[in-house]
């Protein structure tokens, strides 16, 4: 089983948005047990604090919220905080996710955020969800 | 089902063996219970997933564009709090 780490803003938009959206289809494979995601204490941290968030009010209550984060815990397997990876990529903000899958040995990060799929990373890929389905569509 | 809703689930054999096959090869070794656990967990998540899923009105360009506005922002107002 492929193991990935999925950074907090395809878990949001995979829960605001429609059901055959690529995130959406990256969280099915995933409960589905055709990848296996890897989280860290700060990933899960970091997606609590974003689906708190007020503007996401307007699609699921605070509730909702903690209970994603909570399901996503339980479901995925928690790592512990790898080494920083200072300067990675352009947002300083994105390299724990990059620690996180280096410390991890992850096949890739899986992202729909431009600073981390343009960056040059070398041992980790980032990967945009529509892609990660198309390679396990090959398998 | 909200959060706190209680709901009554009876195991027999046949459900856990059925759970079990449903996991599949990685999860071959674990006990009972965990395979029960694991396959409540998978339930509940995608059912949650579903739920909000159909209450959206968004693309998913939409979503995602949304998604990281907000991530951004999250990130933006801690440094600047930092």
């Amino acid at each position: 089983m492929i193991r990935v780490v999925v950074d907090p803003g395809v878990f949001i938009s995979a829960l605001i948005g429609p059901a055959e959206s690529p995130p959406a289809c990256v969280v099915d494979a995933w409960i589905d047990d055709r990848i296996e995601v890897l989280v860290s204490p700060e990933l899960l941290a970091e997606l609590r604090r974003v689906a708190l968030r007020p503007k996401f009010r307007r699609w699921f209550d605070e509730a909702r919220a903690r209970e994603l984060v909570g399901r996503i815990e339980r479901h995925a397997t928690v790592c512990v905080e790898p080494p920083s990876a200072a300067g990675a990529t352009r947002d300083p903000a994105d390299d724990y996710l990059v620690a996180l899958a280096r410390g991890e040995a992850a096949a890739m990060i899986v992202s729909g955020d431009r600073d981390l799929l343009e960056a040059d990373l070398g041992d980790v890929h980032v990967l945009r969800p529509a892609e990660l389905l198309e390679r396990l569509a090959d398998d | 089902m909200a959060p706190g809703d209680k709901i009554n689930v009876t195991l027999d054999a046949d459900t856990v063996a059925q759970a079990r096959e449903q996991l599949g090869e990685p999860f071959v070794g674990l006990d009972d219970a965990a395979v029960v656990e694991r396959a409540l967990d998978a339930y509940l998540l995608r059912r949650l997933m579903q739920s909000t899923q159909a209450a959206s009105e968004l693309t998913a360009e939409g979503a995602e564009r949304v998604a990281y506005e907000e991530l951004r922002a999250s990130r933006r107002e801690r440094r600047d709090a930092a």
